[in-house]
């Protein structure tokens, strides 16, 4: 379907609403934390991620940045549902320095396969399997971590992993050493119907084990003995015979839970395997259940979509025990998976998924007085990409792509030859391994590149003369290339560079040209380059591979500056120096100009270029890439940019002279090149993660004069209470105005950049509270981070509430109000907590642009009567929002033209 | 007055003696309700014969009986059905049992049966009536008032020797009462007393005092009359030193009696013993008041027993039988609001009354008083009564748009509206609520027992409707724990969701530590939870609402029980202190009992389930008004051979909330009048009572409403007819205007006519016919079914009667189903019966009234809204007729029921007048109009009365058998004899009558009241009771017949005197005197007030017509002696 509209009247914009792309969302089958609680921890705590498996096997790893969700990256599986998964975290290492190196976390997953997985989170890709003579797993754990004794002589170990498989085999697998091996059988349960459907640890070395047999068994890893066996008894009339035990948990202090196909959640003494108290929790199977910190939460999920959750509570007598609190029905679907991290203070939510796809955030420790929320069940980074001039719009899945073209809005409306609004012109079904990862298409639409994990592909498109087709074309490039594989690519705006980010998260730059003899056709110059990230200090991490994995990456709009960002919120920059110069050889090779002197003949360049050591330095067209010689300059982000684009700049026709004057070979010199730096201001807009907003002059490694007087606070209210998080962005810059359209899963957001979009109070405002933090007196802060939310959703208004909110107690006469929910106001103060200290390059901008108000001021009137700022949230959900372009209208009176993809739910 | 100085004596011994007798039969009336009318008439009787000699004996007899009363009054809450046979206890007084005999024999000579089936059913002990003069009062003189009375029954037992009997000095005070002191002259000493007391109270005094004089002059002929009643009188003499004694107890019980009642009973007594008297029976049934019943234990027998109320009543109900032990029952003008036992005292209950005023009563013993009168300065308490021994009393005053919880101070003011409060753990905590707040007090120092608390509020977001609170004494061993205990608490909301707050006290936590965990949420109902309670053990909860289910939670494995199929929704559960009972109050105004375990019911108190009375608001327009009004006129008979079996239809529940399907009454309930219990209740249409009663817009499902009850004269049959329309929100889409809606609804109006057989082995009435649209719709409209406006029973064989809308009158007859000649038999031998109607007759559509041909009818104007129809005694003739708004006569037609011919048609009924009631009796057909009850000759076609009514809501009721009618207007009514052109009896029961039904036999006539209480007026053969005094009514109401009632009967000179006496206090010497001497030459006083209201009416225009004024005239004249006619 395509819808055509406007969008209000002040901020124009033509809007291909789009629901034809069949985008297919696949079910969440697994949810793990990366810990469970901030307890038990030594030192600064490891990064928390979050890991979703969906049923055709991808994993996303979602970053819960205290309670701002964003999905960071996802690995791609093979089509097999994540059926498990589990993280473990090696011990820590202290380095010949002192230092302590904390121990890497470690992600696994099964899926219906006789393996389990370890995942390359850098890579984004499976990195080893441990198979047995074992059966399909269906179940696994890891063992809880070490933790010191006190006696010390404990060497630090690692954690083991224990599976179950569909025979009712138990196997025990370790990680030790950075690896993962089978290392024995734990237990083999005869009988037919012995399945393993769950297994946890109860501690480091007794596992419990639910069976499809109604049975609970008890294994000790020590001496490979079964301890205990425990029987749910029958099903209930109409349930069948035996009952699952679908899930079973270990509570902190050592008593079991389980849920069963009956409904039902039991709780089992930890020490004597008594039955302590069953609760009828659900009407129909109760598939997964977690349990929080305290152990003295407990809430489950089941088939129908309900979420139970239960409280221990004192009751008869100082009795402890367990009682159901309430249930909601928080899943369309089944619940099929959960998930729990609480902490004492800050982020305290259980992850709930199933068929409906999107995972659902349900307040734990402050249960009932937040409330729920849903994340997006589309992926952050849009699949969608556009040739705007060629108004054609690419999506992909899997192993396909999809290719429509958007008729021109007068083609539409003609009269007597309507066109159809939108066509599917092109469907290429690749012949790769792995699934697309990402696909870039040049603006003019004839060069569009796929990737795989392994594999990068580059077609040339052409329009068919016969039909509305578009005719393919597979353009060469070289083996050592496109064997790279890659996970992100991007074009540049003139379609001639190609950035590709390899899996290790190396830039590789392609260069494309016309075909000298076959002019009609493009081809990709036989040489590439690799491009240097810097290696700035990092502070140790568990992830510390992972966080240098690249995501964003964007060519500025003259193709000649590309920035790419990573997890982590580091900026490599690169740019373009000398000019084009059709004339110069293609693909000049030749040493850095340190040491050209001992340059070899250049000859033999094409030989060599398989050996592409650093020093090499490939020109094409006379110019080449280079490391920005400011790059040092910019500032880590707070968090991994969401979105990185470069603000259009009107190209001054710089008729000069082709190519590099005075840039000449000669004997000396035979490589000869310019280093002019490109031209021009070359402005970066960078939304985080954390919805922070920054905007740098890449070449002078600084902020920017517009994001001194625009800081992130100064953004609108109504965009700063928006939780879904900034997918991509467009620019609509044609006439006076310089607008970026910004959108989410869930909204679509203009901002007015080309003047001071903000008021000046509420900046000031922020200044004057963030030097107050600044000062730092600690109780401010304690008192901020309590202020946090707990991860899910807002505060639940007051009329729709559980129990009250507030009271007023009266004692001797005297009244006073007191707040029941001890709520904060406002969550943009959160977002500001962490800057600080992360970015004093940023604040110090901020500050000095203080004095400046009054220039704020006058900038704000001036450019009164036009909107600052645009907001809609009837665009859902949102698949990607891409720029479209008419070209049969004259320049001036073009209007932004986009297509918003949207996936019916 | 008294000549010798023993005269004196005598008078003076004897005066406060009948006034004695008097008292006590007012009160024993309140109290005593075990004793039928009848018995109690005739034991009065007896008594009153033999008067004098009473006197002579009273103080030889009365010694020897001092301790008889209290024995007796504490014998008293275990009677029941057989309370007057099962007297003997092992402490009784062997005199006893003989007195009661006596009084039986006596019966005997009266109506035996009458009286002993009475006697037998009337379980009550104890029942209302203080009534009259107590209205007259305000609370402050009655506190007064009681004070007094207190006080001199104190004084008199002090300084009277120990021989003194209790009686006699009940005797005393109530003498003293009366303003008078037993040892000295009464008149002069009302003369002092007049000084010191109040102008009203004297005007009473100095009435009864009166009144007592000319009873000393009537004993004394009666003296002379009943000297063979003489042999008696010793047992006599002692019963009635049980009842003065019991007398005394009541008024110093009661409190609230006064003065003026007393006198007042005197002159009632004198009258009622000259000739057969109509009285008013107490009154029975009543609806339950909105408060949790307390389950107690019955400290002389033991037994379970479950305390009550009803507006005026507190009712002791025995789990056992289900049968009321006792009851108590305040004046009118004041309910109940709420009631509590006492923590320390079990066996005392505090009661508070709406208009602030709380006592005590001791409920285990039967007669005691109330003992603690305190009255507030409370101007209206919401309810919600919690006893403590810490506090004390703690109850809820409600003020403007706030609640205070107040004890003997206010002790915590809310903003927002509190409904009812409960105290836990020896009132260290309190828990009140209403439907925005909750509010916890916590004592500050639970040592103590002070007031000091620490309340905090709660707002609530949805609305709750009821809560439960229970503590849960915290483990003893647990590690400082301060807290003396945890607070759980169980809130229902309107949502249907119940909240369970696991421990609510740490809200009372220092400032910043206050919280309240989130409570869990037990979500099964699906409208709002009418009552939720905890089991004694905390491991279940109950809870029940509109969808007639009880819920029974497992709160520890969230299991859920149901009893589901209740008759009616639940608006209440108790708990009993054992936990081995649940009571459940339901919408049906019944309470039932159910064991824990078994849930089987044990005990089921079932009131009258009539509906609600509707407060309508915002008129819609005046016809729809009319139609609505009409059609919820009470439909109810009596039952032709079970003299005491209302039939009556009822709704499913009594209506919270004014919904078209609580209006609705698709029930027939079968009510006990004698003994106030229900029946049966069966359904007469579909409903959904259990069912899921929501539409899909979750509007509730209309049932149909049940707009006429018939049975026919051998109680065989019983005809109902039934109507439904659609609900406006279901045709609204139709529609443009307001006319379109009715109309497209009165198409779709759906009316059944309904016969019943009585099914003698089920015990049931099954349907027999149905009749599906027995009349079209006026007007000539084909769509709908058409109202049937009336629908009579042939008095005399199988058949009734209906009149639509249509203007067509149907008789139904049943015709034996005959196949090949043989009549067809059915289940058990029953001949089956197929109803047909055998006639239909047209009533000529008002043409010949005038306005017919006005060309401005619309059709709407000729719907007929009012129709009356009644069969003459022999069933020969049907008299019909038909109001509609476009006639402003009426014309009543008389049918020949066998040929169905129009025999005579008659104008004039009417004379633009509305057109009420019409009726057959005897010779004379009785037409009732706005304002007026015409009585018209058949024989000589010709206006025999006719009496002005005043205006009001009229209700008609026939009883040929004693050949009277009676005519009920608001909350009073009148009883005629055609032959007589007054009222033979006249009585205001300060309480809206809804129904009133002719008894049969010489029952006289039962009326239904808007409370759904019920009372008898009847004929008894002797004096036995007072009839209410209408002294209060005097001032304030018209008399019923002011105009036309020349007061020729004496007791209407008395009103009037009264209504003087009570005008113009200060001439009370003259008065008094004059009336003393007219007493005893008992010629009829005529004052010129009088006649001047017979002749003084202004406008020549306006008078009566000359004959009217002369029988008026004469009426007043010509009265008959009062001793003649006594004889």
């Amino acid at each position: 379907m395509d819808i055509r509209q406007h969008v209000g009247v002040s901020s124009t914009m033509d809007v291909h609403r789009a629901r034809f792309v069949p985008y297919p969302t696949s079910a969440i089958s697994a949810l793990a934390f990366s810990r469970s609680s901030d307890s038990g921890y030594t030192g600064a705590f490891p990064a928390l991620r979050l890991a979703v498996g969906r049923a055709n096997g991808d994993i996303e790893i979602w970053n819960p940045l205290k309670g701002q969700w964003v999905q960071e990256t996802v690995c791609l599986g093979d089509g097999k549902s994540v059926d498990g998964l589990a993280w473990t975290q090696d011990p820590d290492e202290v380095d010949s320095e002192g230092t302590v190196l904390p121990g890497q976390q470690r992600l696994f997953s099964i899926a219906s396969s006789q393996a389990v997985t370890e995942w390359d989170l850098a890579r984004s890709e499976p990195k080893r399997k441990s198979t047995g003579n074992f059966s399909e797993v269906w179940c696994f754990a890891a063992q809880p971590r070490w933790k010191t004794s006190k006696n010390a002589q404990d060497e630090p170990r690692s954690q083991d992993m224990v599976a179950g498989c569909g025979d009712g085999t138990l196997v025990l697998l370790s990680t030790a050493d950075n690896d993962l091996q089978f290392k024995r059988f734990l237990a083999r349960v005869a009988g037919k119907r012995a399945r393993c459907m769950c297994i946890t640890y109860q501690n480091r070395d007794v596992v419990v084990a639910g069976f499809a047999d109604s049975m609970i068994r008890i294994y000790d890893t020590r001496n490979n003995s079964q301890v205990r066996q425990m029987s749910l008894g029958i099903g209930l009339p109409g349930a069948p015979k035996n009952a699952f035990v679908w899930t079973i948990k270990v509570l902190p202090n050592g008593d079991i839970v389980s849920g069963d196909s009956n409904g039902e959640v039991r709780i089992w003494d930890g020490r004597n395997h008594s039955l302590v108290q069953r609760l009828t929790g659900h009407d129909n199977d109760c598939l997964d259940l977690v349990t929080s910190a305290d152990g003295h939460t407990i809430l489950s999920g089941s088939i129908d979509g309900r979420m139970s959750i239960y409280r221990q509570t004192l009751g008869e007598g100082g009795r402890k025990s367990w009682a159901k609190h309430s249930h909601r029905r928080a899943h369309s679907g089944e619940v099929k998976a959960m998930a729990a991290f609480d902490s004492k203070n800050g982020l305290s939510v259980v992850v709930s998924g199933g068929s409906d796809a999107a995972p659902m955030l349900t307040p734990l420790r402050e249960h009932g007085k937040e409330n729920s929320r849903s994340l997006s069940s589309l992926p952050q980074q849009p699949k969608i990409v556009s040739a705007r001039k060629a108004r054609l719009i690419a999506s992909w899945w899997e192993k396909e792509i999809s290719i429509w073209r958007i008729a021109r809005q007068a083609a539409i409306d003609d009269v007597p030859q309507p066109e159809k609004p939108r066509k599917l012109v092109a469907k290429l079904s690749l012949d790769v391994k792995q699934a697309i990862r990402s696909v870039s298409v040049s603006a003019d639409g004839k060069l569009l590149a796929a990737v795989t994990a392994s594999e990068i592909k580059v077609f040339q498109l052409r329009r068919r003369t016969d039909s509305d087709g578009l005719a393919v074309r597979k353009v060469h490039a070289p083996q050592e290339f496109t064997s790279l594989g890659a996970r992100l690519l991007s074009f540049s705006a003139d379609a001639k560079w190609l950035a590709v980010v390899t899996p290790d998260s190396e830039v590789h730059i392609a260069r494309f040209a016309e075909d000298p003899e076959q002019p009609k056709q493009l081809r990709c110059l036989p040489h590439t380059i690799e491009l240097d990230r810097r290696h700035s200090k990092r502070a140790p991490s568990s992830l510390s591979e992972y966080d240098r994995a690249l995501v964003r990456v964007a060519f500025a709009s003259d193709s000649s500056v590309l920035v790419a960002g990573d997890v982590s919120g580091y900026l490599d920059s690169w740019v373009l120096e000398g000019h084009e110069d059709l004339t110069a050889t293609a693909v000049d090779i030749t040493k850095h100009d340190s040491d050209k002197v001992s340059s070899n003949d250049g000859s033999d360049a094409e030989s060599d270029s398989s050996d592409d050591d650093d020093d090499a330095l490939v020109i094409f067209y006379g110019q080449h890439w280079t490391d920005n010689p400011a790059g040092h300059l910019l500032p880590k982000l707070d968090s991994a940019p969401l979105a990185l684009t470069f603000r259009p700049t009107i190209l001054t026709a710089q008729a000069l002279t082709n190519g590099n004057p005075g840039v000449h070979s000669t004997r000396h010199n035979p490589h000869a090149h310019s280093h002019a730096l490109p031209p021009g201001e070359h402005r970066l807009w960078i939304m985080t993660a954390r919805h922070e907003m920054y905007e740098l002059d890449v070449l002078a490694g600084r902020l920017s004069d517009w994001s001194r007087r625009n800081p992130t606070a100064a953004l609108p209210e109504a965009f700063r209470q928006i939780k879904d998080r900034v997918m991509d962005a467009v620019w609509d810059v044609a006439g006076q105005h310089q607008r970026l359209w910004l959108h989410g899963t869930s909204w679509v957001f203009m901002l007015d950049v080309g003047g001071d979009s903000m008021d000046a109070e509420s900046v000031a405002l922020t200044k004057k509270r963030k030097r107050k933090a600044r000062n730092g007196n600690g109780e401010e802060r304690s008192a901020k981070r309590h202020q946090l939310g707990s991860g899910a959703g807002d505060r639940v208004e007051s009329e729709r509430s559980l129990g009250p909110q507030s009271l007023t107690r009266t004692e001797n006469g005297h009244r006073a109000n007191i707040d029941l929910t001890r709520s904060e106001q406002n969550a943009d103060e959160d977002e500001d907590v962490e800057v600080d200290s992360d970015l004093p390059a940023l604040q110090l901008a901020r500050l000095r642009s203080n004095g400046s108000k009054g220039e704020v001021a006058r900038r704000d009137q001036g450019t009164e009567g036009q909107r600052k700022w645009w907001c809609t949230f009837k665009y859902r959900p949102i698949l990607g929002m891409v720029p479209l372009e008419d070209a049969t209208i004259p320049e001036e009176d073009r209007m932004l033209e986009v297509a918003i993809v949207e996936r019916p739910i | 007055m008294a000549g010798t100085k023993h005269d004196q004596n005598l008078a003076s011994g004897k005066t406060p003696k009948v006034v004695h007798d008097d008292g006590a039969k007012g009160s024993s009336k309140k109290r005593k309700a075990e004793s039928s009318e009848v018995t109690e008439s005739s034991s009065k009787k007896v008594r009153h014969r033999v008067a004098s000699p009473m006197v002579i004996i009273w103080n030889t007899h009365g010694e020897t009986d001092t301790e008889e009363p209290t024995k007796k009054r504490k014998r008293q809450p275990v009677e029941t059905e057989t309370a007057e046979d099962v007297q003997p206890l092992p402490t009784t007084n062997s005199v006893e049992p003989s007195a009661t005999r006596d009084e039986g024999i006596v019966v005997e000579e009266e109506d035996m049966a009458d009286a002993e089936e009475e006697e037998i059913i009337q379980p009550r002990t104890v029942s209302e009536e203080q009534d009259g003069g107590g209205e007259l009062e305000e609370d402050v003189e009655m506190a007064t008032a009681e004070n007094a009375v207190e006080d001199e029954v104190v004084e008199p037992g002090a300084t009277t020797t120990g021989e003194v009997s209790e009686a006699k000095e009940a005797e005393r005070a109530v003498v003293v009462k009366n303003g008078a002191d037993p040892s000295k002259s009464s008149t002069k000493l009302s003369k002092l007393q007049r000084q010191q007391n109040r102008k009203l109270e004297l005007s009473k005094l100095s009435l009864g005092e009166h009144e007592v004089q000319r009873e000393k002059a009537e004993v004394d002929m009666n003296k002379a009359k009943n000297k063979e009643a003489r042999i008696e009188k010793g047992r006599i003499v002692q019963e009635r030193a049980q009842e003065l004694a019991r007398e005394v107890k009541m008024f110093k019980r009661e409190g609230l009696a006064e003065t003026a009642v007393a006198g007042w009973h005197v002159k009632e007594v004198r009258k009622q013993k000259k000739r057969p008297a109509w009285s008013l029976s107490n009154t029975v049934a009543g609806r339950f008041i909105n408060h949790d019943p307390i389950f107690a234990k019955d400290s002389p027998t033991g037994d379970a027993v479950l305390i009550t109320a009803t507006d005026r009543e507190i009712l002791v109900l025995s789990v056992e039988t289900s049968l009321p032990v006792r009851t108590y029952a305040l004046r009118r003008g004041v309910s109940i609001c709420s009631f509590s036992l006492d923590n320390a005292d079990p066996e005392s209950l505090h009661i508070v009354c709406d208009n602030g005023l709380s006592f005590t009563w001791r409920w285990s013993a039967d007669g005691s008083g109330p003992q603690d009168l305190e009255p507030s300065d409370a101007t209206f308490v919401a309810g919600g009564l919690a006893n403590d021994r810490g506090p004390g009393l703690l109850y809820l005053k409600k003020s403007k748009g706030n609640s205070a919880i107040w004890s003997s101070r206010s002790l915590y003011t809310a903003s927002k509206r509190l409904d009812e409060i409960q105290t836990v753990s020896d009132g260290d905590y309190v828990i009140a609520y209403g439907p925005e707040a909750l509010v916890l007090g916590m004592r500050k120092d639970t040592g103590k027992k002070s007031n000091d608390y620490i309340w905090a509020e709660l707002p609530m977001s949805t609305a709750v409707t009821c809560m439960d609170a229970r503590v849960i004494e915290s483990d003893s061993t647990s590690k400082k724990d301060k807290r003396p205990a945890r607070i759980s608490l169980a809130v229902g909301k309107t949502d249907g969701k119940i909240h369970l707050y696991d421990d609510v006290t740490s809200v009372f936590a220092d400032h910043r530590q206050a919280s309240l965990p989130t409570p869990r949420v037990l979500h099964w109902h699906r409208e709002a939870v009418s009552a939720v309670k905890y089991s004694r053990d905390g491991s279940y909860l109950i809870s029940g609402g509109k969808e007639t289910v009880l819920v029974l939670w497992q709160l520890n494995t969230e299991k859920k029980q149901f009893l589901p199929h209740l008759t009616s929704e639940i608006e209440r559960i108790v708990v009993s202190p054992e936990g081995d009972r649940y009571a459940i109050q339901m919408g049906d105004n019944s309470i039932m009992v159910l064991s824990t375990s078994e849930l089987k019911p044990v005990a089921n108190f079932a009131g009258l389930q009539l509906a609600c009375p509707i407060l309508r608001s915002s008129p819609t327009t005046v016809e729809y008004e009319h139609e609505m009004q009409n059609s919820k006129s009470v439909a109810a008979v009596l039952h032709p051979r079970h003299a005491n079996q209302l039939l009556l239809a009822v709704p499913a529940t009594q209506p919270k909330t004014s919904t078209n399907a609580a209006e609705a009454r698709p029930f027939l309930q079968t009510f006990d009048t004698r003994t106030s219990r229900h029946v049966t209740r069966q359904a007469l249409t579909r409903n959904n009572v259990t069912d899921l009663n929501l539409g899909p817009e979750r509007t509730p499902v209309a049932p149909s409403d049940t707009t006429h009850v018939s049975i026919s004269d051998d109680g065989q049959w019983l005809a109902t007819v039934d109507e439904w329309m659609p609900p406006a929100s279901d045709v609204e889409f139709l529609t443009t205007s307001w006319e379109e809606l009715v109309e497209e609804r009165r198409k779709r109006r759906e009316v059944y006519l309904k016969i019943w057989r009585w099914d003698e082995a089920q015990g049931l009435w099954t349907l027999s016919s149905r009749v599906d649209a027995p009349h079209a719709r006026a007007a000539k409209q084909t769509q709908g079914a058409g109202r049937i406006l009336a629908l009579v029973a042939d008095p005399v064989s199988a058949g009734f009667a209906t009149l639509g809308e249509d203007g067509r009158v149907r008789i139904w007859k049943p015709k034996t189903r005959v196949r090949h000649g043989v009549a067809m038999k059915g289940d058990g031998d029953v001949e089956l019966v197929e109803w047909v109607c055998k006639r239909t007759v047209e009533l000529p559509l008002g043409s010949e009234d005038g306005r017919a041909d006005s060309p401005v009818d619309t059709a709407r104007d000729h719907v007929p809204l009012k129709a009356c129809l009644a069969y003459s005694e022999d069933a020969s003739l049907l008299a019909a007729a038909l109001t509609s708004a476009a006639h402003t006569t009426t014309l009543v037609h008389f049918l020949d029921t066998s040929s169905g011919d129009i025999k005579a048609t008659k104008s004039g009924f009417a004379g633009g007048e509305h057109l009420e009631h019409v009726g057959f009796l005897d010779r004379y057909f009785i037409t009732v109009v706005r304002d007026a009850v015409q009585i018209w000759d058949l024989v000589t076609d010709a206006l025999q009365q006719r009496m002005v009514l005043p205006s009001g809501a009229t209700l008609l009721a026939i009883n040929s058998a004693d050949g009277t009618f009676a005519v009920a207007v608001d909350s009073r009514i009148n009883v005629y004899k055609p032959a007589e052109t007054w009222a033979v009896h006249k009585d205001d029961c300060h309480q809206y009558i809804t129904a009133l039904l002719a008894g049969n036999g010489n029952k006289g006539y039962m009326l239904l009241f808007d409370d759904a209480t019920i009372r008898t007026l009847a004929l008894t053969g002797a004096p036995m009771r007072r009839a209410l005094p209408d002294a209060p009514a005097a001032p304030k109401a018209p008399e019923l017949t002011i105009e036309f009632g020349p007061p020729q009967d004496e007791r209407l000179a008395d009103d009037a005197e009264m209504a003087e006496v009570l005008a113009l206090p200060a001439a009370d010497t003259k008065a008094s005197g004059l009336i003393l001497d007219e007493a005893e030459d008992d010629r009829p006083v005529v004052r010129p007030e009088q006649l001047a209201s017979i002749l003084d009416v202004g406008q020549s225009f306006a008078m009566l017509p000359v004959r009217d004024m002369f029988e008026a005239v004469v009426g007043l004249y010509g009265r008959r002696p009062l001793v003649h006619a006594a004889a």
